[in-house]
């Protein structure tokens, strides 16, 4: 063949991702795995950096802490109080769908046998008991950012 | 007999519908969009649709397809942004008046709509697909009996085994656009559905592709395949229960 055939494959559907609550949740699991590990490390960094690297004094903790966690947004909340309730959502989001998935491949809880096929056909991720799994996840992380909210900006 | 036939009535309905066509072109190594005015009835299928361009419109149009009946899996492409069998799809049944028809996703293009599936097949082969004895010589030379199996046994794999390895799972999938060494859903649906099969001895045999970064666990669930999966074959289960096995060390139920 003389043409020249392309090494790329076709590209991606994205919208065929987008309309689906698996998808949704993979892309969550994903994105919040991928920020709390950015926030781990940073966290780290921050905690060492104020402990002065082994050796503590007020000063420094105040300082440093102070500096990055202090500054007044509004009434009582800080820059800190929005870095903590956007971790504990991004913690609810990934634990609870984790826990899904943990029980699910794990413990096989809520997979369905294989089966003779029957018209209809309903792929397992759209089945009963998988639908409720993944609205229990909805449910929990909903649950958890009114907790989230209220402790942050009201209690 | 005549009357129950007379009673019959199968009404034709007609329409013109728009077909935008994405193609690749080798040439230029691009891809570019035709678009297409074409009559159909509302007994006919995309695909009927496009070897209608294809003879009365635009013969340098590639289409690839075979059976014409979902049976061979030639014909797997993107339709309406969800890749489909064009001919187990009908203009009539998508619901718009504007058809866009692209090539599969993941997979390297040849010409227009038809794609490259060396990289899918040699993924699928890479599970050995077959079945396994630990006597090798045993089903060839001194079968004396042929190998038993239960109706139950049979309906641990048999949903897995209506497979035509159309491509439709493995161009949904978004783990292997993110990861194109991944084996894909399709290769591990074929990997459990032999696995599971009493009469196999194998599964150990083909942990070290299933067990592995590109295997089981580059799968991160979002379920497309089964969704797509023009035949039911549900894909995303099979991955399940083998991720269930390889975690609880319990080969497959058979």
């Amino acid at each position: 063949m003389t043409e020249k055939l392309s090494t790329k494959r076709n590209p991606p559907k994205w919208s065929l991702w987008f309309k689906g609550l698996d998808e949704w949740l993979l892309i969550f699991q994903k994105v919040s795995g991928a920020l709390l590990a950015l926030y781990l490390i940073g966290h780290t960094l921050i905690i060492s950096t104020a402990l002065n690297f082994g050796h503590p004094t007020p000063l420094t903790w105040e300082k440093i802490i102070g500096l990055i966690e202090g500054p007044q947004i509004i009434g009582n909340v800080h820059v800190g109080t929005i870095i903590e309730y956007l971790v504990a959502l991004l913690v609810a989001v990934h634990g609870a769908n984790g826990v899904r998935l943990i029980l699910m491949q794990y413990f096989g809880w809520g997979l369905p046998k294989p089966e003779r096929r029957t018209y209809p056909m309903v792929p397992s991720p759209k089945k009963r008991s998988q639908m409720a799994y993944k609205y229990l996840v909805i449910i929990v992380v909903v649950i958890f950012i009114v907790l989230a909210s209220y402790v942050a900006f009201i209690g | 007999m005549s009357s129950a036939k007379a009673d019959i009535k199968i009404e034709i309905k007609r329409r013109v519908f728009t077909f935008r066509v994405k193609r690749y072109d080798p040439k230029t190594n691009g891809y570019k969009w035709s678009e297409y005015k074409v009559e159909v009835t509302n007994r006919q299928t995309v695909l009927d649709a496009l070897l209608k361009i294809k003879a009365t419109q635009d013969a340098t149009l590639a289409v690839r397809y075979s059976c014409r009946m979902g049976t061979c899996g030639s014909c797997a492409m993107v339709i309406n942004g969800t890749p489909r069998l064009a001919c187990e799809t009908k203009p009539f049944e998508l619901g718009t008046d504007v058809i866009t028809v692209e090539p599969l996703s993941n997979l390297k293009p040849i010409k227009d709509l038809v794609t490259d599936m060396d990289d899918f097949f040699e993924k699928h082969k890479s599970v050995d697909p077959w079945l396994i004895r630990k006597d090798e010589k045993e089903q060839f030379e001194k079968l004396d009996t042929y190998y038993p199996q239960t109706e139950e046994q049979l309906l641990n794999y048999l949903e897995f085994s209506y497979c035509i390895k159309c491509g439709a799972c493995y161009a949904a999938c978004p783990m292997v656009f993110l990861n194109k060494n991944y084996l894909g859903p399709q290769a591990l649906a074929a990997a459990y559905r032999w696995s599971a099969d009493n009469r196999d001895e194998g599964y150990v045999l083909r942990l070290k592709v299933i067990d592995s970064d590109n295997g089981v666990w580059s799968c991160h669930y979002s379920g497309t395949c089964s969704k797509v999966c023009p035949k039911g074959v549900d894909p995303a289960l099979a991955i399940n229960l083998l991720k269930k096995s390889l975690l609880t060390g319990k080969p497959p139920a058979r």
